[in-house]
């Protein structure tokens, strides 16, 4: 798929001032310079991903360290992946308190160029995650409000993000294929 | 811990009844396989052509390398190990321990 589909955001906006996404368990609030994107959970497992697969709204966070940090309930209702089910690999410490990390991969899905809600039909792309994903007990105060995607998640996959500035709009892709240079 | 190599953790049923556990426990396998692969990094990091690599570790050995993480793992499976008995890591550095709470605010 790398070389056929070598972008997988483009020209996707975030805003100036609030904005809401619309979701099945009610409209979510995206703060001003928020960047959506829209992800799917699986299992490590699994090579391809099931249409009914939920999307699941993510803040793309350049400042967090990990790869994805969910509140276990987004995990469980939002993005229909039961916590129980995914093998946990370690524990790490938030605030004095534990945190598990669950092997698992995110799936990022293609936008609409030029829009932040609405897809292409197209395959969303995999994102094979090293070290699996936090799941923050509902209980932690300092839960994250929204699923975080760090960059660190990005980088193992060799992706190339870009942000405009001016119009408000980030780019990701693949790396270039030069079929000229074999 | 055989339920969970047979079933799937996206269930579409699942709701808001699945009653949220505070504390899971790592079972042993992947936790001597998590401190096998972290006493073996530092060596990983300095093997130039692993870099970016996946690698697999079932207990204290190390099963093999791959390029892709789902394959490595289907491989895994293939061998007849269970999810609940192996690592498949990326080869770069290591996920911190700790996160700061100043990167989960919204504000």
């Amino acid at each position: 798929m790398e070389s056929s589909v070598p972008h997988i955001l483009r020209q996707l906006p975030f805003f100036r001032q609030p904005t809401q996404v619309r979701f099945p368990g009610g409209p979510v609030s995206i703060k001003a310079y928020q960047i959506i994107v829209w992800i799917s959970v699986t299992e490590s497992t699994q090579s391809q991903l099931e249409p009914t697969t939920p999307r699941v709204p993510a803040i793309l966070d350049t400042g967090h360290t990990h790869n994805l940090s969910i509140r276990e309930e987004q995990l469980m209702q939002w993005a229909r992946v039961n916590p129980r089910l995914l093998p946990p690999l370690r524990r790490i410490r938030v605030s004095g308190q534990q945190v598990t990390l669950f092997e698992a991969n995110i799936w990022l899905h293609p936008n609409r160029y030029g829009m932040r809600d609405e897809f292409t039909p197209g395959p969303p792309y995999s994102l094979e995650l090293g070290g699996g994903i936090a799941v923050f007990p509902d209980t932690m105060s300092i839960a994250p409000r929204l699923p975080l995607v760090g960059v660190r998640s990005l980088v193992q996959a060799k992706l190339h993000l870009s942000l405009d500035g001016r119009n408000c709009r980030v780019s990701i892709r693949t790396k270039r294929h030069f079929w000229f240079l074999g | 811990m055989n339920s969970k190599s047979e079933s799937s953790a996206v269930n579409p049923s699942t709701n808001a009844d699945s009653t949220p556990k505070l504390n899971y426990d790592i079972p042993p396998m992947i936790q001597r396989s998590m401190d096998a692969f972290r006493r073996d990094l530092p060596g990983l990091l300095q093997m130039k052509k692993r870099l970016g690599q996946w690698v697999a570790y079932h207990g204290d050995q190390q099963i093999g390398f791959g390029k892709k993480k789902t394959q490595l793992y289907q491989q895994c499976l293939s061998q007849g190990l269970k999810i609940d008995e192996f690592i498949i890591m990326c080869v770069g550095p290591d996920l911190p321990d700790e996160i700061d709470p100043e990167e989960l605010m919204d504000l």
